[in-house]
């Protein structure tokens, strides 16, 4: 194993285990020049294989289209936020936190998001099968926002015991909507099959409106199923 | 897409750019310049931090070395002795004397053969000795964190590492 390999190894099972302890050798031990790069390249590469396995609902083209735009979704909330976060923990908080530690928190909050959506790609792509269009989406929504949560908390972390629960709660809540409603104007990425395959559709309602109605149909499908089973 | 997308994308892209250029006069290596090409707003913090130190001719040693050992100590059974050993000013020590091999080799390739250059080569070959010495230590002290992990005595890490930080002293 080449040097290089063995440290992307070892900064990969550090980012899983201790994240912070990550973020503070980005920040404080000049480390973010080596890391920062590393880290981008594991949301990359995690994230374009989980969208790969995510377009395979429907087959095709549609397998490249959905890897390419997994990093771009995975990316946004740490490319257009970190501002308007800090500044939110600054006034809504008295918390300083410095733009540099943010960013790390950031790289190694997505790297954590897209490497563990990797890791249960392959769950999804045993079950895509057995699925309908609706139940597929919710199914997909749910293995997103359980890694998304795995990297949300790298950055909730930074302000541990410094912030009043509402203020945090609020930083959170904004990240989660910006990616929700990132990942509904990137869509589609779970596709019908036999429908004509599109990089992007026209813009919509929103995501909340559309989940409301996925969960509905994905409801009424489980009912016509189990109708036909009980024939 | 509409006009505005596409508007968006290209400044986005001639920021990257612009940043990828900078960083790459600083001493920023590729993989940081193509990073920030793709995702420039995460690596502003490298722009605004002042010049990038020059690195010595064992850097990528010391840097592989400090690495292995965290990544050891990692384990569960390391977390005893973890806050006692200060790896940020160890490493940040050699790397300092690393720099300082560095400035000597310029100074000797743009000189001619004298019994002072001599002497400096001497002296430099004395610090690369003492550098790779304190590196073997530290490697050793990597296979005592797993020694730590089978027999649970952390008090022979401990002395290892203050011996260590004397000799650098």
């Amino acid at each position: 194993m080449t040097p290089t390999s063995e440290h992307a190894l070892t900064l990969l099972t550090a980012m899983l285990r201790d994240p912070s302890a990550v973020v503070q050798r980005m920040d404080a031990e000049g480390r973010f020049a080596v890391d920062g790069p590393r880290l981008l390249a594991f949301t990359v590469v995690g994230a374009a294989l989980f969208g790969a396995v995510v377009g395979s609902y429907r087959g095709g083209l549609q397998v490249a289209f959905a890897a390419l735009k997994m990093p771009v979704l995975l990316l946004l909330p740490g490319l257009v936020l970190l501002p308007a976060l800090r500044a939110l923990w600054a006034l809504g908080g008295g918390v300083e936190v410095s733009y540099r530690r943010l960013a790390a928190a950031a790289l190694v909050g997505s790297a954590r998001s897209a490497v563990l959506a990797a890791a249960m790609g392959p769950i999804l792509w045993l079950l895509w099968p057995m699925l309908g269009y609706h139940t597929a989406i919710l199914w997909f929504c749910g293995v997103l926002a359980v890694a998304g949560a795995a990297g949300l908390t790298v950055v909730s972390r930074l302000v541990d015991g410094g912030l009043h629960a509402p203020v945090r709660l609020a930083g959170l809540a904004l990240v989660g909507a910006l990616s929700m409603q990132s990942g509904w104007m990137l869509r589609p990425f779970v596709a019908r099959p036999n429908t004509d395959v599109a990089l992007v559709r026209p813009i919509e309602d929103d995501v909340f409106s559309s989940l409301g109605t996925t969960m509905e149909s994905a409801l009424r499908e489980d009912g016509y199923r189990r109708r036909r089973v009980d024939r | 897409m509409s006009a505005a997308v596409a508007l968006l994308g290209v400044l986005y892209t001639l920021a990257g750019v612009f940043f990828a250029v900078r960083l790459h006069g600083r001493g920023h290596g590729l993989p940081v310049s193509g990073a920030s090409l793709l995702a420039w707003p995460l690596f502003v913090p490298l722009l605004t931090e002042g010049p990038r130190p020059s690195r010595g001719p064992l850097a990528d040693r010391i840097e592989q070395t400090f690495d292995q050992l965290r990544g050891a100590l990692q384990d569960p059974a390391a977390t005893v002795v973890r806050a006692d050993l200060d790896l940020t000013a160890v490493q940040e020590a050699l790397h300092a004397m690393d720099r300082r091999l560095a400035f000597v080799d310029g100074l000797i390739s743009d000189s001619e053969a004298t019994e002072t250059q001599a002497r400096l080569t001497a002296a430099r070959m004395e610090t690369v000795s003492a550098i790779e010495g304190l590196l073997k230590e530290i490697h050793d002290l990597r296979l005592l964190v797993g020694l730590l992990a089978l027999e649970g005595e952390p008090e022979v890490i401990r002395v290892r590492w203050q011996g260590l930080v004397e000799r650098l002293q």
